[in-house]
């Protein structure tokens, strides 16, 4: 009946991760493969407007920047179709990731899944999870427009000129995308529900009980995943600065820029596994299952949290 | 002024984040210069003095000023009740039948004034709905027992306008002869915008008198309607203010403080000034005060509580550009100098001059952005002290002569400052660069030498008058050896306390640069000339043991400044010849012992006049691709799909 003992007889988050290794990799691959389609549009247009000078793409930030200023005025429409073609990329992508990252929660569900089945199983699921995506992002926008507009009108009230007005200016601003952050964490546990197979509203509901029975638990994992996909997305454009060096340095900063990239993903995949953990923690009977048939594990799912709920009191 | 300064140094913060191409920008600068003022006086240390820093400085006044304003005001709400009188000394060849007077704050009085019809389109003041006016309620002239009345009783032709009014004389005043005249007026202040008016406690006082308009010397006044885009003239004079303000009010002004006394709950203030052509003032009781003194001049920064910092701040780019700008457009004369941030709401009062006072702002934070917009509002509006507070041009006609000359020598002071990194910390974005992107905007829709009231958009004019104005000094400096800083020292210093034209710059930059570089700022001031250097097309074919090589060099454009050309060999060998410019292309055929690998025009980047600069280089075997910018689109990219699909 101890929750501590079933927890125990789990395999740890790490040890989780390594059995996911590959769908980590396919998820990096897969928004790797989307952002090529503006990158592509945006070497050819510097190509194109530098190509005849001999530092090439350096003459950019030559004689304080003339030419990069430059630059962003005469590339508005080059950049204006970047912009396009980087929103479409991503929506053609968008299935392919939803799923990478559904691959990643079977995998580390249970040792030796391989990458083609986990990948497939999760491309069955891609609707639902595509579906969960689409809502998540779009509740996320909406809250996150309320959260700016309350944003405003508090800061309008309550921030002054002045350094304590900041500090007020800041907490706020916390405030405002708060409601916002905690849906996606939301998103990330349904994630995992619909990947093992629930349909997208139970695995709404399912990853709202979660949250409420292990709050302290998931938001300091979520705070550190988050933590880390920001430090390594600050570590990232810090990599840009090699790229705009010399030529090694630049093939340096491109490969750690990607490294980073690879650390946001293992960010968001440790989370995962560390909820899974959670979620086999709660559901005993079903411990250790290896990859269970989508339909059966919706039902069982459904039932033993509840079941246990009522146990604990 | 400029409030455009501070808003396009934020804009281009934000741009170059988006386009992390600058991120190398971002690498490899000098740090900024941890004490800016040994940094300064190392720089000016190394210099070596320059020819035009010889020329004699006016050191004393003249010995009766032109107009010689005693007045008394005393604050209520938003309401100035003033009286006293102005000696005006007819010092033109002519005897005056008539004066001019400028109402300025009757522009606020409705939406048909000459200012209130046009928008600001780009420009400070965002609305045209305020309420100000001033009403002259006498005007007289004592010794001939005359009241004068304004006939017509508004700005000629415009009927619903009363910022400019004529007063016809009861007899002439002969030259050299004085006039006293006494008047009693009320002004209310709009709630602050375009520089002046009234929110809260707060009072920022500025054209809030009847003013003379500026007497020329063949007798008739250059006079003109408050404009949205324009600024003002007026004559060298002394002013002996009494400002009398509730006890509790801080006051800044114009000039020192030689009298201050209290009375049944109020206080007055007297200030005087000599030697200077307007008068503002600030009252407010919440003014945090700073002082420090440097090199004789009391220096005192008045600023909202909580921006300690930028008040700090702001004392110390003010000595740092006494100095600078001391030291080569002549010492400044004052004892004091007066740096003014409005607070929070009062932001349209900020980032103007007046003689020895001038207004900042910016958030509490601003001094410590990275961004050097704040260091660079405060050494933009005190080297208005120089070019329009002691070279008083007509800022209505020539608005470029003051505000061109000051961004020109602003950019200057703060490439002196932070070496290596003027715009931004830790980046090498120049102020040229900036100079260059934002006097493009205007794509020679004005001439740069046009009256204020002659621009289409306060865009425009910001752009023409400010920022193609330095492009253009720039570059005559960079085809000339400097001749436009030189020539700015000697313009500077010859005409201190008088009312230069642009042909006396130009005079000064022929001088110092001949006449060649005096007639191509000519054109590109007055004539939108301009300019395009172009490398069309290079060659290279091997002829027994050398190489014969050609390159095609074209000038687009109505300017023709001498370039330098750059040959770069396959084996690393560069040649350079100079270009005059003058015919419309050039084929430079020569016989080289390496094949030609590509040509550039203006390599070091010393024409920022110049339109192109994508078409400045051609090389024989190009680059198609841009590996850099396709990483950082990738990584770009890539944490746009982290945040939209995570
Ligand atoms: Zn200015």
């Amino acid at each position: 009946m101890s929750f501590a003992a079933g927890h125990a007889q789990e395999p740890s988050a790490l040890r989780r991760l390594s059995w996911a290794w590959p769908s980590v990799l396919a998820w990096w691959f897969v928004r790797g493969l989307a952002a090529l389609v503006p990158a592509l549009v945006l070497g050819r247009a510097a190509g194109r407007a530098l190509g005849h000078h001999e530092q090439g793409e350096l003459a950019l930030l030559a004689g304080g920047g003339e030419l990069l200023l430059e630059a962003l005025g005469v590339m508005r429409i080059e950049l204006e179709a970047l912009g396009l073609a980087g929103a479409g990329a991503l929506l053609l992508a968008s299935p392919v990731l939803a799923a990478a990252a559904g691959a990643v929660v079977l995998q580390a569900r249970a040792p030796g899944v391989g990458l083609g089945s986990a990948l497939g199983a999760a491309l069955a699921r891609a609707g639902s999870l595509l579906l969960l995506w689409g809502a998540a992002l779009s509740a996320q926008a909406l809250l996150l427009l309320l959260g700016v507009t309350a944003f405003g009108g508090a800061s309008k009230a309550l921030v002054s000129d002045t350094p304590r007005g900041g500090l007020v200016f800041l907490a706020l601003a916390v405030l405002a995308v708060l409601p916002a952050w905690v849906l996606g964490v939301v998103h990330q546990l349904a994630r995992v529900e619909v990947a093992l197979g629930a349909g997208v509203f139970e695995a709404a509901q399912r990853s709202m009980d979660r949250l409420g029975r292990s709050r302290a638990r998931i938001f300091a994992w979520a705070l550190a995943s988050s933590g880390a996909t920001f430090a390594f997305a600050i570590a990232g454009a810090a990599a840009l600065e090699l790229v705009w060096r010399s030529s090694w340095q630049s093939a340096l900063g491109a490969l750690l820029a990607e490294l980073c990239a690879l650390g946001a993903v293992l960010a968001r995949s440790l989370f995962i596994a560390l909820t899974l953990g959670l979620r086999d923690a709660e559901g005993s009977s079903e411990a250790g299952a290896e990859l269970a048939p989508p339909d059966g594990a919706e039902a069982s799912d459904l039932s033993t949290p509840l079941h246990r709920d009522g146990g604990l009191e | 002024m400029t409030g455009k300064l501070r808003s396009e140094l934020a804009r281009g913060g934000l741009g170059l984040a988006l386009l992390a191409a600058s991120a190398r920008l971002l690498g490899g600068e000098p740090s900024p210069a941890a004490e800016p003022e040994a940094a300064a006086w190392r720089a000016s240390a190394g210099a070596t003095r320059l020819g035009a820093r010889d020329e004699p400085l006016p050191s004393k006044l003249p010995e009766v000023p032109v107009v010689d304003y005693r007045l008394e005001v005393r604050l209520e709400g938003a309401l100035l009740r003033g009286s006293g009188s102005v000696v005006l000394r007819n010092v033109s060849s002519a005897p005056l039948d008539e004066l001019w007077l400028h109402l300025y704050l009757n522009a606020f009085e409705g939406p048909e004034t000459v200012y209130g019809r046009v928008p600001p389109l780009g420009f400070r003041g965002a609305k045209a709905d305020e309420t100000g006016s001033i009403e002259l309620e006498s005007l007289r002239v004592e010794a001939w027992d005359a009241e004068l009345a304004a006939d017509p009783p508004h700005t000629p032709g415009e009927p619903l306008d009363r910022t400019d009014l004529r007063f016809p004389l009861p007899r002439s005043l002969p030259p050299g002869e004085s006039l006293r005249l006494d008047m009693r007026f009320t002004s209310r202040l709009p709630p602050v915008t375009m520089r002046t008016g009234q929110v809260g406690d707060f009072v920022f006082a500025g054209q809030w008198f009847p003013k003379l308009a500026k007497l020329e010397p063949d007798g008739r006044f250059a006079h003109f309607p408050f404009e949205r885009y324009s600024e003002f003239y007026a004559d060298f004079g002394r002013y002996d203010v009494s400002i009398d303000v509730p006890e509790h009010l801080v006051v800044g002004a114009t000039g020192a403080r030689v009298e201050s006394r209290s009375e049944g709950g109020r206080r007055i203030d007297r200030y005087v000034q000599e030697g200077v052509h307007d008068f503002a003032f600030t009252a407010w009781p919440h003014y945090v005060e700073q002082r420090r003194d440097h090199r004789g001049v009391s220096l005192r920064s008045l600023h909202p509580p909580g921006h300690e910092a930028n008040g700090a701040r702001a004392l110390e780019v003010a000595a740092f550009g006494l100095d600078h700008y001391g030291e080569r457009h002549g010492a400044y004369p004052y004892d004091t100098l007066t740096i003014v941030h409005p607070p929070e709401g009062a932001e349209e009062a900020g980032g103007m001059e007046y003689p020895t006072l001038i207004t900042t702002g910016g958030p509490f934070w601003a001094s410590r952005s990275p961004a050097r917009a704040f260091d660079g509002l405060v050494l933009h509006e005190l080297a208005h002290q120089w070019f329009y507070g002691l070279v008083a041009s007509d800022e209505h006609a020539w608005p470029f002569l003051d505000e061109g000359l000051t961004t020109f020598v602003t950019g200057q002071a703060l490439e002196a400052l932070h070496p290596g990194a003027p715009v931004l910390r830790g980046t090498g974005l120049g102020v040229g660069a900036w100079d260059r992107a934002s006097g493009k905007r205007a794509r020679h829709r004005h001439a740069v030498a046009s009256p204020a009231g002659s621009f289409a958009t306060g865009a425009d004019y910001a752009s023409s008058v400010y920022s193609r104005a330095s492009t253009l000094l720039r570059s005559i400096d960079g085809a000339y050896g400097g001749a436009a800083t030189r020539a700015v020292e000697r313009y500077a210093r010859r005409h201190r306390y008088r009312h230069p034209t642009p042909s006396d710059l130009l005079e000064a930059v022929r001088e110092e640069g001949g006449d060649e570089a005096s007639e191509q700022l000519r054109l590109g001031l007055h004539e939108r000339g301009h300019l395009d250097y172009e490398v069309v097309a290079v060659a290279s074919r091997p002829i027994d043991d050398a190489h014969e090589v050609e390159v095609l060099l074209r000038r687009a454009g109505t300017l023709s400044l001498p370039v330098e050309v750059e040959l770069r060999l396959a084996d690393g060998q560069r040649l350079r010849e100079t270009w005059d410019g003058r015919e419309p292309f050039l084929r430079l055929r020569r016989r080289t012992s390496a094949p030609l690998a590509g040509a550039v025009v203006d390599p070091d980047r010393r024409l920022p006049v110049d339109d192109d600069r994508t078409n400045d280089a051609r090389s024989l075997a190009p680059s198609g691709f841009g590996a850099r910018s396709f990483v950082t689109g990738l990584v770009a990219s890539r944490w746009l799909s982290e945040l939209c699909a995570p």
